[in-house]
């Protein structure tokens, strides 16, 4: 057996290195081509990673350079839906930084935009009821821990530059769509190319079906499929929907009847120096109740009566509130999974929300006389 | 600086691009030295002050060992040494787990002591350079070594950005002789090195992280008791994502080296086809084992001091190999496993002398043996605490304990056991070969078809949530 100290270099295969590295090339050119081809033909579009990484480069936007024309939207999933287009047509000039995450409560990213100096632009802040509950009230903290280890000092131009190259290839092939890597395979999501062959994720973290792909009631369809064709997978689809109510229920009941007051009271002084120092800044915070529907809407109600906790949010705390159920447009809007709107329905979700800042005076009427 | 990242690829690229110029050597050293510290400072820029503070401690006292002759002073100075560099680890790497067993022992004895806690950062790689640099020192003051000459090439041995953060530890009589005379890698060098870094890079993402992760995942990221298969399935896959995570950094630093000339030593020869576990440790993490040999089993006497000293020996050097690993008591488990394990092959050696195996299938069931309980060890490794390992353990053998345990799915199953399977045989098959012996007796066009699907799976593969390397954390 060869010592410790040996090492590859003299027992590496000689002659061939141009040709063999050529030919590699050539393979691996004709390989990926192939790949891609069929990757389209099954219906796949190019689509980009959602990961902290791109969630930190879309954070770094605001680092630097004028923010009173950024709009940054936080929330939950809820809140992706949010187009930055819409707002760029109806104020031209006015740019989204989408800084949402799926199932994570945003309190995290609020600070870390209040602690952020440079930062005096509008926050979006997708209310979510439960917020406040302890066990995942900082789920978004660990996006800002690693948007802060990542881009500090020299750490910024790596993790840039990465993510750029990234980005550059996952938008020009679709066989580099995240929906059908290697790990997907390793967990034999690969069975199920439907759901997610036209969902396109952009550079902005901005989302939509594919136009040239995706059909008619796309949404409704991809609800059918993750609920199950057959009978017996919509009533288990079902009990699980039910099971997860009940528990929420429990839980919130639970903490409701321990103390109230103290739970309110929390929430109110945690988010007021926070709205307190984005607006000394010139900044606004508009805290948005996203719509709901079927028994988790009649829940939220019934745990968190309006009158009691939301109307009284906006006074207590500074900040603008939009309530979805007071915006006509939004109030009509289905959920089929009893919390998300139809990506069809992103753009009609943006603007209602745009106009109602508009209203409010949130952002400037583009259409408004000038004053002299 | 992730090798795999697309940024280290332009980083890399670059380097090479400047090590080819038709510049003087002592200058392309330098160039070297200096994007070194690029590459370390692109985590933490301030801890380049901790590796300045090695090279320079470490370069001066074997310097002043070297010159000395009273063995006091040779002593004293070692001791320095050896209190920079320990010091160095020992604060940044086990301050707040002493402090923890601290509070821990003070609670226990009835004093409520409730400090602080402490929030210090660990520097990336800190581990592997002050075993460098400590190696060094002690071999100079065993006069195995003379000081070198050079500052330049001291510092580059320090902070040489292919083995800088996670290995292999490469010893000074290794490194230092290959800075003297001016080099450029040649066409074989660059072909061989890059294809391991295709292999590495394979091997890391494709297998480790695209494969094998979302099944530990599964199984180790749940306070649910899993079901028998899938607490074996998911301790064989750990197995294998740890194996070619690690093997797969070696194998890329060892590529990269070679694309700018340099030889690094092996770090992994088959390490699954090993039959018992002294076997086993001269093929896992070889350049951490030999270092462990050399400057804590041999130090402490070896087993030159009779049996019983050499099984306290034996312990002794595998308990510190587990905390070396990390500052938690299930590393100091998974090291004491080790130590148990080959004082019990010591054991039967003694008493039954080096067996002939006559009949060919013992080897194999050995092997497999030697496999299975290492993986039993790799269960202290892989937990978060002891509460998690020993109900894994438990599920293992088949006390469940719960009306509902969890199962993973016969997908994942199968490529758990799959991929074991494929690696050792692999293994065994290459046992007592190299890569490269496959790799020259395969024809060229085959060679590169292969290399060809491998770029493929691993552009594939490349998306998603930065993953670094688990070795990084040590």
């Amino acid at each position: 057996m060869p010592s410790s100290t040996s090492n590859s270099n003299q027992r590496a295969p000689r002659g061939h290195y141009a040709a063999t590295w050529a030919l590699t090339l050539l393979l691996a050119g004709a390989i990926f081509a192939g790949a891609e081809w069929a990757t389209r033909r099954l219906g796949f579009v190019p689509s980009v990673t959602d990961d902290r990484a791109l969630w930190a480069a879309q954070r770094d936007r605001l680092r630097t350079g004028d923010t009173r024309n950024t709009v940054a939207v936080l929330g939950t999933s809820r809140m992706l839906r949010f187009q930055p287009t819409v707002l760029a047509d109806a104020c031209p000039g006015t740019e989204t930084v989408l800084l949402g995450v799926a199932g994570q409560r945003p309190l995290g990213a609020l600070r870390d935009l209040a602690d952020d100096e440079n930062f005096r632009g509008v926050v979006i802040y997708g209310y979510v009821p439960d917020t406040y509950r302890a066990a995942i009230r900082e789920d978004q903290q660990r996006w800002v821990d690693f948007y802060h280890r990542t881009y500090g000092h020299l750490g910024r131009w790596q993790a840039a530059v990465g993510k750029w190259v990234e980005l550059e290839l996952q938008g020009r092939f679709a066989i580099l769509n995240p929906r059908i890597g290697i790990r997907y395979a390793a967990r034999g999501r690969l069975h199920r190319p439907e759901m997610y062959k036209a969902l396109q994720l952009f550079p902005d973290r901005s989302r939509a079906f594919h136009s040239s792909v995706a059909e008619p009631d796309t949404w409704a369809k991809l609800m059918a499929e993750r609920q199950g064709s057959s009978e017996a997978a919509k009533k288990k689809h079902l009990r699980r929907r039910t099971r997860y109510v009940r528990r929420l229920e429990a839980i919130d009941i639970a903490e409701r009847r321990v103390r109230p007051q103290m739970w309110y009271d929390h929430q109110v002084s945690t988010i007021r120096p926070l709205v307190s120092r984005i607006q000394a800044r010139g900044g606004q915070v508009v805290l948005f109740l996203a719509p709901a529907s079927g028994p988790l809407w009649d829940l939220q109600q019934r745990l968190w009566p309006r009158n009691k906790y939301w109307d009284r949010l906006a006074e207590a705390t500074g900040a603008v509130t939009i309530h979805f159920m007071d915006i006509p447009d939004l109030r009509a809007m289905p959920t089929a999974d009893l919390v998300h709107i139809a990506p069809e329905d992103a753009p009609l979700f943006t603007q209602a929300i745009v106009q109602e800042m508009i209203r409010l005076g949130v952002l400037e009427d583009p259409n408004a006389p000038d004053v002299p | 600086m992730l090798f795999n990242s697309y940024s280290f690829i332009l980083f890399f690229g670059v380097v090479v691009a400047l090590s080819r110029l038709p510049i003087g050597w002592r200058v392309k050293k330098l160039v070297l030295l200096l994007l070194s510290y690029v590459f370390y400072a692109s985590w933490n820029p301030p801890f380049v002050a901790l590796l300045w503070i090695s090279t320079v401690i470490d370069f001066a006292v074997a310097r002043w060992i070297g010159r000395a002759a009273a063995p006091s002073r040779r002593k004293g100075l070692l001791a320095l040494s050896l209190l920079v560099n320990l010091g160095m680890l020992g604060y940044f790497k086990y301050a707040g787990f002493m402090l923890a067993n601290f509070q821990h022992l003070m609670g226990s004895l009835g004093w409520d002591f409730q400090p602080a806690a402490p929030s210090i950062i660990l520097p990336v790689g800190i581990s592997f350079y002050t075993f460098q640099t400590l190696a060094y020192t002690i071999d100079v003051y065993r006069r195995q070594t003379r000081p070198w000459p050079s500052f330049l090439d001291y510092a580059l041995f320090v902070t040489f950005f292919p083995q800088l953060v996670a290995g292999p530890v490469v010893r000074a009589n290794q490194f230092l002789p290959q800075c003297v005379e001016p080099k450029t890698a040649s066409a074989r060098q660059v072909s061989w090195g890059l294809t391991l870094l295709v292999l590495g890079l394979f091997q890391k993402m494709v297998v480790a992280d695209g494969l094998m992760a979302p099944i530990v995942e599964a199984v180790y990221s749940t306070e649910r008791v899993m079901r028998t298969a899938s607490a074996w399935a998911g301790t064989v896959a750990f197995a294998m994502q740890i194996y070619c995570d690690f093997a797969g950094y070696s194998a890329c630093a060892i590529g990269v080296a070679m694309c700018l000339g340099f030889v690094l030593p092996d770090n992994f020869r088959c390490p699954y086809a090993a039959i018992g576990f002294r076997d086993f440790w001269s093929r896992w993490h070889i350049t951490m084992s030999t270092w462990f040999r050399d400057y804590v089993y041999v130090a402490l006497g070896g087993s030159r001091k009779g049996p019983a000293r050499t099984v306290i020996n034996l312990m002794a050097t595998m308990l510190v190999c587990g905390l070396w690993h990390g500052a938690r008591w299930t590393f100091v488990a998974w090291g004491g496993l080790h130590g148990v394990f080959l004082v019990v092959q010591h054991g039967l050696k003694r008493l039954f002398g080096t067996p002939s195996w006559r009949w060919v299938g013992v080897r194999p069931m050995l092997a497999i043996l030697t496999f299975g309980l290492s993986c039993l060890a790799r269960v202290f490794f892989r937990s978060d605490g002891f509460g998690q390992a020993f109900r894994m353990l438990g599920s293992m053998f088949g006390y469940v304990g719960s009306p509902k345990p969890q199962s993973l799915s016969g997908h994942m199953l199968c490529l758990a056991f799959g991929v074991a399977a494929a690696v050792l045989g692999i293994h065994w098959v290459l046992r007592d070969r190299s890569l490269e012996w496959a790799a020259r007796r395969t024809h060229w066009t085959i060679r590169a078809a292969v290399v060809a699907i491998l770029i493929v799976l691993i552009l594939m593969s490349s998306a998603g949530e930065d993953r670094a390397f688990i070795y990084f954390q040590f």
